[in-house]
């Protein structure tokens, strides 16, 4: 038996190339119907548990999948507006607290959201280092941006403009990071967080400048009517908030019309989500609410449909790869008659020759067996991760 | 053979690092922090004073501004707006009070602007820098007068308000909030008609307000002055105390947001120039918002029966 | 240990074919060349000796082993262990170097462990017909006549009595030919072993103690009977 291992051994190193790429087509065709199963289901999981957790959601009308994808995990490209006065206008139903969100920017590819204290107790998030935002113009990231981007407290992100040509005073806003999120493997760790009126700041409804009424700023006043002070667009704007220069950031008009892109209701009871609902849903047309369950339900039928059809697909290619390998292994046998006829003329017997030859097939199989299982273990526990990651960079 | 099994492994170790391991860190990061007893932080001594009158002392109430500072200019620290976070609401006192509001990061759902309800009665100051550059266009940065519980009926307004709130987040107190905001509004009421009383007696006086925070007050009980930016405790200039010279009357009575300090009540004396102390209790001096505003009354009194005319 | 035959028969069935010879005596350390036209069953009657096939009748006995009286199993064990096979066409694995195409009848012997003696016995087989230097290269990379000297180290290294060689110089250059043989027929002789040769090549005979013709062996049954 141990030489005929040693046989075996030496067959196989000697046609280790074509038995490799037979293995490894093998285990491909048997670890990937597999891994896109588990891959999906995990995304699905993760996705319905998210929704599961926030079912309601309101915003501004349109499609209602870019709604519940934007508000549950930030993906959107250009979300809705609807004014800020619509969170007051949730909370004075009676039905829900409610918690802000506008998304509209980004730092590098990772989302910048802008929200309430709120929402890190809404979510259960806690921090691993530093302290929440307090004063306007902090960041709290979250454990993957920490993590890709290497920062740590005390370090800045600056947001992104909006694209190169935006030249209508989205200006970068260079924010100092206060702390960071424990991981939570939801989108969150993929996120920087900021108070609502910073993301205002970055969009330039809110500034801090030179004061006006000081002598340095006098060459950059073009005249004085009145009370009215009328500048050129060189007063210096703030693009760091500072403890120094905190007190110059102001903004103008109200906060009821600024923009945010999304509302988290948080109703106290399953009644008050109902009544919400049905107001929402009978008395409010300029505004959309949402059931994130149902419609990220229907992405996944959409998701659970391409799943299939590839698995089909793959299928069709194991079949053909099944049908290969028999071949291979055919041809094989046929190139190793002379062996046997060898080795038969020496003396040796029929079981030792069918062992000999049974090895190459069998060492194979089993390989990409065991190469597939720990792929498929891989899958299931770095999977989505991985691709996460490999979808980010 | 080898080199499959040496690449299978650097394979797997690289997959380790790239996905890291952070679950368990997570676990660990989910067991909550002890929950610290709820409380409610009030922006000014009056808010503080219907707080803890309204909730009976059950609920922990705090004011954050130190005792030294005026609410109205105090700035919260790192610390001060941590501690607002955390708070279960927040009583604003409305009219452009708290400017910090918008520099910090705050949920809207704690905030509580007790006098929204009388907005239509907040006073507009006039003196307002407007300013435009870049894109934006014009801006003011104006606002409203905020003494708003110097004028008692607004006052009880904000009381009101504070009890609407405090039993929305505690419906279960609601019948002990309600007899307790009776009781409240009932002292305030008693403060409205003593100031309403002395204000009969001030009539046709010739008023000057050492600092412009008593516009409710002046309209609400009718009595009209004009304001200086005196501190009690600074003495002012010659020019100051010759400008005011010069528009003395013989019915003069000088009201001081404070005990001015000795030398100026010398001056004073020395000018023939009555004052009064008319104290707004921004904060807490040892002694509750009502006993000061009644002594505010006392001492509107004494200045009435001590006066010769 | 001398090989006798005595009336052996074989036929195949359907093709008519049938071979019968009434007797053959090779003794110890002879070497005999058994020659014939094509077709004549010479390779038939090596691989009844061998012991692939089994005759109709007859006896084939290796000194006192009655082979014709053993099973397949225990045949095919004699075979391993006792003697030793040379083809034409070498049958070497080319997947193996030519050191594990030495120890291949070893490993596939019963009750044959490959120790380092034997390996050591191997690799003077091997340096007894000049392979010294290439003990661990791949079969691949050899000329014809290694070739078949590394088949001849195989067919020697477990000290067989009996040694057949079919056509073993068929593929070899005239210069390698004699060489291969001299070296086989002397290594036999020194250990008193049968070498019985079928071959084609009549310029090779006067190396062998004795030439057999097939239809001489033929003609003996025709007067035995």
């Amino acid at each position: 038996m141990k030489d005929l291992l040693y046989l075996s051994v030496n067959y196989i190193r000697h046609h280790r190339v074509k038995l490799l790429v037979l293995t490894l087509a093998i285990t491909l065709v048997s670890w990937l119907p597999i891994a896109i199963q588990s891959i999906v289901d995990q995304t699905a999981r993760q996705l319905s548990q998210r929704a599961e957790r926030t079912p309601l959601v309101i915003g501004a009308p349109g499609s209602p999948l870019e709604l519940s994808l934007g508000s549950l995990y930030f993906k959107t490209k250009t979300p809705e507006v609807l004014p800020y006065a619509e969170v007051a206008a949730v909370r004075a139903t009676g039905y829900a607290r409610a918690i802000p969100l506008y998304y509209r920017f980004r730092v590098q590819d990772y989302p910048l959201v802008g929200t309430s204290p709120d929402y890190f107790d809404y979510r259960g998030l806690r921090l691993s280092s530093g302290r929440h935002a307090a004063l306007l113009g902090e960041a709290v990231i979250g454990a993957q941006v920490a993590r890709d981007m290497q920062l740590t407290v005390g370090d800045h992100v600056i947001s992104s403009p909006e694209s190169v040509f935006d030249l209508a005073g989205v200006y970068p806003l260079k924010m100092p990071v206060v702390g960071i999120l424990a991981p939570g493997f939801s989108p969150d760790d993929e996120a920087v967080f900021v108070d609502i009126k910073t993301a205002w700041v970055i969009q330039g409804l809110g500034h801090g400048h030179q004061d006006l009424n000081r002598k340095e700023a006098l060459g950059q006043i073009l005249k004085r009517e009145g009370d009215n002070i009328i500048a050129n667009a060189s007063v210096r704007q703030f693009n760091e908030i500072t403890p120094d220069n905190l007190d110059s950031f102001h903004f103008h008009g109200d906060n009821a019309d600024n923009p945010i892109s999304a509302i988290i209701p948080v109703p106290a009871d399953k009644k008050s989500a109902a009544l919400l609902l049905g107001h929402y849903l009978e008395e409010r047309s300029n505004v959309q609410i949402v059931r994130s369950q149902r419609v990220i339900g229907e992405l996944l039928d959409t998701l659970f449909t391409v799943r299939d059809y590839i698995v089909v697909g793959i299928a069709i290619v194991a079949l053909a790869t099944a049908t290969v390998a028999l071949l291979v292994f055919y041809l094989s046998l046929r190139l190793r008659k002379g062996e046997r006829f060898t080795l038969a003329r020496i003396g040796a017997s029929r079981w030792q020759i069918q062992a000999l030859m049974a090895t190459e097939v069998i060492f194979v199989l089993l390989l990409s067996a065991v190469l597939s299982a720990i792929l498929i273990a891989l899958t299931r526990q770095y999977g989505m991760a991985l691709l996460q990651q490999l979808l980010m960079t | 053979m080898r080199t499959i099994n040496t690449s299978l492994l650097l394979g797997m170790a690289l997959l380790m690092q790239l996905t890291g391991c952070g679950r368990e860190q997570a676990q660990q990061q989910q067991q909550g922090i002890a929950e610290t007893a709820a409380y409610i932080v009030a922006v000014n001594n009056p808010l503080l004073y219907f707080a803890r009158r309204l909730t009976g002392d059950d609920i922990e109430v705090r004011l954050l501004a130190p005792e030294d500072i005026d609410p109205a200019t105090w700035q919260p620290t790192v610390a001060d707006v941590l501690q607002l976070q955390g708070a279960e609401l927040v009583l604003l006192n409305g009219a452009g009070y708290s400017s910090w509001l918008d520099k910090i990061a705050i949920s809207s759902g704690k905030l509580v602007a007790t006098s929204e309800a009388v907005q239509d009665s907040w006073i507009e100051l006039s003196d307002t820098l407007t300013h435009s550059h870049g894109p934006v266009g014009e801006h003011a940065h104006g606002g409203y007068a905020f003494t708003t519980w110097m004028d008692m009926s607004l006052a009880r307004g904000q009381a009101e308000a504070v009890a609407t709130a405090l039993q929305q987040r505690w419906p279960r107190r609601s019948d002990a909030i309600a007899a307790n905001l009776a009781a409240l509004s009932a002292d305030i009421d008693g403060l409205d008609d003593g100031y309403r009383q002395q204000a009969l007696s001030l009539a046709g006086r010739q008023l000057i307000y050492s600092h412009p925070v008593y516009q409710y007050f002046q309209r609400r009980y009718q009595l009209p002055g004009y304001s200086l930016h005196w501190e009690p405790g600074a003495m002012p200039t010659e020019q100051q105390w010759e400008a005011l010279r010069q528009q003395l009357s013989d019915t003069a009575l000088f009201i001081w947001e404070g005990e001015p300090a000795a030398p100026i009540v010398e001056r004073m004396a020395s000018l023939g120039l009555e004052f009064v102390v008319l104290d707004p209790a921004a904060n807490t001096s040892g002694k509750d918002w009502l006993a000061v505003q009644r002594e505010n009354i006392a001492r509107l009194s004494a200045a009435n029966k001590g006066s010769g005319l | 240990m001398a090989l006798v035959l005595e009336g052996v028969h074989f036929a195949y069935g359907e093709r008519g074919f049938a071979l019968s010879v009434p007797q053959l005596e090779i003794r110890p350390g002879e070497s005999v060349a058994l020659v014939g036209p094509s077709g004549s069953g010479k390779t038939t009657l090596l691989h009844l000796i061998a012991g692939i096939l089994t005759p109709d009748r007859g006896r084939i006995a290796l000194g006192d082993n009655d082979l014709t009286a053993l099973g397949g199993r225990a045949r095919r064990g004699h075979r391993l262990s006792r003697m030793g096979m040379i083809f034409q066409s070498f049958e070497l694995l080319d997947y193996l170097d030519v050191r594990d195409n030495i120890l291949l009848q070893a490993r596939l012997a019963p009750g044959v462990a490959i120790s380092s003696e034997l390996e050591r016995q191997a690799s003077t087989v091997a340096g007894e017909l000049g392979l010294a230097d290439k003990w661990r290269r791949p079969i691949t990379a050899l000329s014809q006549g290694e070739r078949q000297r590394v088949a001849a180290c195989r067919a020697l290294l477990l000290d067989p009595d009996l040694v057949l060689a079919d056509e073993p110089t068929g593929n070899l250059d005239p210069a390698n030919k004699q060489a291969v043989l001299d070296q086989l027929i002397q290594l036999c002789k020194r250990h008193q072993r049968i070498l019985l040769t079928v071959t084609h090549d009549h310029s090779l005979l006067p190396s062998f103690d004795r030439v057999v013709d097939m239809a001489s062996l033929l003609t003996a049954e025709v007067a035995a009977a």
